[in-house]
């Protein structure tokens, strides 16, 4: 798992975004990318059966891709 | 204000660390109140001391109410003289008497000092003698001056000497109290001695003070359960209304609290904090630490990535009144 983790293609863990304020943060699980995959698309979430929304995603800790791409990224799905 | 505890769940739930979690929280709703917000949260605390101090203008007491407001709002500052010249800081207390945040410190520096000679009386009682807890009241008038406190605390001083007459080895410690949000002033009493009956108690207050009511029981075993039971009073104020608050400090203004006659006062450990600080060195390389001239806001001492050293000695602390 730490090699992978390393090669960038450790497990990405995602969120949905509450759509309105009082909603909880959604807590969806962990994604493994196809390796030498670091950035995500609305397609790439759709693909994964994720309905329209706003999503966050958290990149594995130590992958030596997060010193060109932010740890973080937020993913939108239009309707 | 953050739910420490949920958040820490989620985090745990989740597979990340605390820190992830506020990042997390930060992208989506742009901030994370990890704090609180500052304003928001300090303005009661800042506007009951506020009014605590109008008091104490209002009797002239200008040190004190600018001690009472700037409590633990700033700091001295410390670096240690060895190679890393680690950065320390301080912060400035009010030390005042019925302080909130002033009333725990003054309590353990005081377990401190009665601890040692509680625990050895109660390792080897002499005959006939027991600890025991005595309170002794007065009537509530409705205020309460310094001169109250001052014929109150030598009355109970009276009393105990005129119940003891020529007993040998007797002492006892005593905290003035009132009542919560009352000035309904009594004292709580430990007392070690031979028996005393409740009816003598009785007659000896009110031949002395003119006061009636007085409870006297047997202490718990444990000396150090009695003491603490008995010092627990200096670690919370007893008003939350700040108006009773000033005019208690200004009633006790020069007076003490806590008072000890008999062995109690001959053998008590001298006071910690009039000799030293628990931290005499720097906490990271044990070099000495040399005061820096000034103070600073507390946030900016702690922004600066200093170390909390507790207090340290000053010269208004020489003197400790409790």
């Amino acid at each position: 798992m730490a090699e992978a983790s390393q090669q960038g293609n450790g497990l990405y863990k995602i969120w949905k975004n509450p759509s309105k304020p009082g909603e909880p943060v959604v807590y969806l699980g962990e994604y493994r990318p196809a390796e030498g995959q670091f950035l995500f698309n609305a397609r790439d979430l759709r693909e994964l059966g994720f309905e329209p929304g706003n999503y966050t995603i958290r990149a594995p800790e130590g992958c030596h891709h997060l010193k060109l791409f932010s740890k973080w990224q937020e993913v939108s799905i239009p309707r | 204000m953050i739910d420490v505890a949920k958040a820490e769940g989620e985090a745990a739930l989740w597979g990340i660390p605390l820190s992830d979690w506020m990042e997390l929280r930060v992208r989506m709703f742009g901030n994370v109140d990890a704090f609180g917000d500052p304003e928001f949260d300090d303005e009661p605390d800042e506007e009951w001391r506020a009014q605590v101090s109008h008091v104490l203008v209002e009797h002239k007491m200008f040190t004190k109410a600018n001690r009472f407001t700037e409590c633990s709002r700033y700091a001295y500052t410390y670096e240690c003289e060895g190679p890393e010249r680690h950065q320390l800081f301080s912060p400035i207390y009010c030390d005042l008497r019925f302080c909130p945040r002033c009333g725990p410190r003054q309590f353990a520096r005081l377990i401190e000092k009665y601890m040692p000679i509680i625990t050895s009386v109660c390792s080897q009682l002499k005959p006939d003698f027991l600890l025991r807890e005595i309170t002794l009241t007065t009537r509530n008038t409705g205020s309460i001056s310094a001169h109250d406190v001052k014929q109150f605390n030598l009355d109970v001083k009276m009393t105990l000497k005129a119940l003891m007459g020529s007993v040998k080895g007797w002492g006892a410690i005593w905290c003035d109290e009132v009542g919560f949000n009352n000035t309904n002033l009594h004292a709580h009493v430990l007392f070690y001695g031979p028996y005393i009956s409740q009816d003598a108690l009785a007659a000896t207050w009110k031949e002395i003070s003119g006061h009636e009511v007085v409870y006297i029981k047997k202490a718990p075993r444990r000396g150090n359960t009695a003491l603490i039971h008995l010092l627990k009073y200096v670690s919370k104020p007893p008003a939350s209304d700040p108006n009773l608050i000033g005019l208690l400090e200004v009633a006790f203004h020069g007076c003490r609290r806590v008072h000890a006659v008999g062995i109690f006062y001959n053998f008590a450990k001298e006071d910690p904090d009039n000799k030293q600080s628990v931290w005499t060195t720097c906490p990271h390389c044990g070099a000495e630490i040399t005061k820096l001239p000034g103070a600073i806001k507390i946030e900016k001492a702690i922004l600066e990535g200093r170390t909390f050293v507790g207090t340290k000695f000053t010269a208004r602390r020489k003197e400790w009144v409790n």
